[in-house]
């Protein structure tokens, strides 16, 4: 029989991922040519609320982990085609234009426009995993070889115990983008255009607008945006741009081997120091961790010698 | 964001068929086969030359020569010029048209075209661009909606042309097909020709014919603002109860869920 038993209720160990989910967050960016347009993407985000279920086979379920968006821009770089007058037939033939007018281009390189989307705030988005504890024991890389378990205490580099969650399996679901999304991608497109063609009379501009066709609709097409915008966003931020692919990894890590949800100092401080006296501390040894449905179970023996 | 625009394209008000800038082209038939020189001039002044082979062993009809930048191909040492087996001639069929242009500069180009063996006289016989001849075309593509004043300055003829102005719609614009013009078409400013903005003009010359064609009021267009997709890509609402595949999985290898 163990030396010393310790029993975490579930509400206990949500209290301790909390601490570990709410020192997590990302900053990346990062971007892809994708063919007939580049792309790239901006993101900063937090994790927020989530509910820990113990189970029965040892495992800790997460789900409803929200990922809260500090930044999420999207931006895209298109070639718009060319565009030019004149080119009609002078002389029509049965057999075809005998004489045709030349065609003369606007612009004298194909403009680029650049659309970006502030997509903030516009995404419901959250992660579940499967996790199991997992206890790691640390000893700081900055203590000496044969420094004494009160020389790194007074230093602060004593060993822990370290129990993390190791991921068996993690999702990320978008549940829902906001339906002004395809009003933005719109605001976006007028805007990248409006700021190629800033520079011209209102008559240019109307006629080269007019010739472009419905911008939007243009765009789209050379987007490959089909009939749901909203399929297109996850598409771009998951496959071309592997965003969810990056998070996936990053937040499995992060559980797995960055933050650990327990750290338990070895040896164990019972008593500080008083009257002169060390510390009193209790060397642990072969700690284990179990769960069931009910709470998580440490258990551990007292080591003879520190 | 780059935007390089041809800006002498836009802001041209003034254009004459014997000083083309962008927009403007001249077409002369060459029936006859032979050796043709071409003397291009560049605001009065003689700016080079090149030559045209009128060959039945050729099957162009047309050629198309952009005078702005055909002297520097002539010049570059590849010489890409897209003249023929000659060498230094682009080859035409008999009855077969050169069209001549100015599509990258500010133009005020003209030019002559007399087969090589001509004498001095005969010279002002052939095609001049100042001075078009019977079945010698000057087309043009007016850009900016407003009244203009189309006259033919040899002739004394003139008649007004309203450009008007076009929005953007729901569809992607194309301009009507082009308006054919002959001189009696030009009736001393009691007619008026009505064209859209980018719709090609055609006079062809009977006679002795320079048209020149200006700017006398222009319409103005405010920009049209933003405009939305016929038919936009919008979000399909969906409920956080609705299940669905997740958008991106991991799962540690040998895991089963």
């Amino acid at each position: 029989m163990a030396h010393l038993t310790v029993a975490s209720s579930e509400g206990a160990v949500s209290k301790l991922f909390a601490g570990l989910r709410d020192n997590f967050s990302i900053n990346e960016a990062d971007s892809v040519d994708a063919g007939p347009f580049t792309a790239g993407y901006e993101v900063a985000f937090h994790l927020e609320g989530g509910s820990v279920d113990l189970r029965n086979d040892g495992s800790i379920l997460i789900s409803e982990l929200d990922i809260k968006w500090d930044k999420l821009r999207l931006y895209a770089g298109i070639d718009i085609p060319e565009l030019c007058i004149g080119g009609f037939c002078i002389i029509p033939s049965p057999w075809g234009c005998i004489l045709r007018a030349p065609r003369i281009c606007i612009f004298e390189a194909d403009p680029d426009i650049g659309i970006d989307l502030n997509l903030n705030g516009l995404l419901t988005s959250e992660i579940s995993l499967a996790a199991r504890p997992v206890l790691k024991y640390f000893v700081d890389p900055a203590r000496p070889a044969g420094m004494s378990w009160l020389d790194a205490e007074d230093s602060n580099l004593a060993n822990q115990w370290q129990l993390f969650i190791d991921p068996d399996w993690l999702d990320i679901d978008i549940f829902d983008w906001s339906d002004i999304v395809g009003d933005l991608l719109d605001d976006a497109i007028n805007s990248a255009v409006d700021d190629l063609l800033w520079f011209l009379p209102g008559w240019a501009k109307s006629l080269i607008k007019a010739i472009l066709g419905p911008v939007v609709d243009l765009v789209r097409t050379i987007l490959d945006i089909g009939d749901d915008i909203e399929e297109w966003l996850s598409d771009l931020l998951g496959v071309s741009l592997g965003l969810f692919d990056f998070i996936t990894t990053a937040v499995a890590d992060y559980f797995a081997a960055r933050y650990p949800l327990l750290e338990i100092e070895d040896p164990f401080p019972v008593m500080g120091y008083q009257n002169g006296l060390i510390p009193i501390k209790l060397p642990i040894r072969d700690l284990a961790v179990a769960i069931d449905d009910s709470e998580m179970v440490l258990t551990a023996n007292v080591g003879a010698t520190l | 964001m780059k935007a390089q625009i041809n800006r002498h394209l836009l802001n041209q008000t003034r254009f004459d068929s014997g000083a083309l800038t962008p927009a403007g082209f001249v077409v002369h038939p060459y029936h006859k086969p032979g050796r043709y020189q071409a003397d291009v001039s560049r605001n009065g002044q003689h700016h080079y030359s090149f030559y045209i082979l009128v060959t039945p062993d050729s099957s162009e009809m047309q050629i198309s020569v952009d005078l702005a930048v055909l002297n520097d191909k002539l010049k570059s040492p590849a010489g890409d010029c897209g003249c023929g087996d000659s060498g230094d001639s682009m080859q035409l069929a008999p009855g077969g048209y050169g069209l001549f242009y100015s599509a990258a500069d500010s133009g005020a180009y003209s030019l002559k075209t007399f087969p090589i063996t001509a004498t001095e006289k005969e010279r002002d016989q052939v095609f001049d661009s100042t001075a078009l001849q019977a079945d010698d075309m000057f087309g043009i593509t007016l850009l900016r909606p407003g009244y203009y004043a189309m006259r033919d300055i040899k002739q004394n003829l003139q008649c007004r042309l309203h450009v008007d102005p076009v929005r953007p719609g729901k569809e992607r614009y194309t301009p009507p097909d082009a308006i054919h013009l002959e001189a009696k078409d030009l009736k001393n400013g009691k007619s008026e020709i009505r064209l859209m903005q980018a719709q090609g003009l055609v006079y062809r010359s009977h006679a002795d014919a320079r048209i020149v064609i200006e700017l006398e009021k222009p319409i103005e267009v405010e920009d049209s603002g933003a405009f939305s997709s016929t038919s936009a890509p919008k979000v399909k609402p969906k409920t956080k109860t609705e299940k669905r595949k997740p958008v991106a999985s991991w799962k540690k290898p040998g895991i089963k869920r």
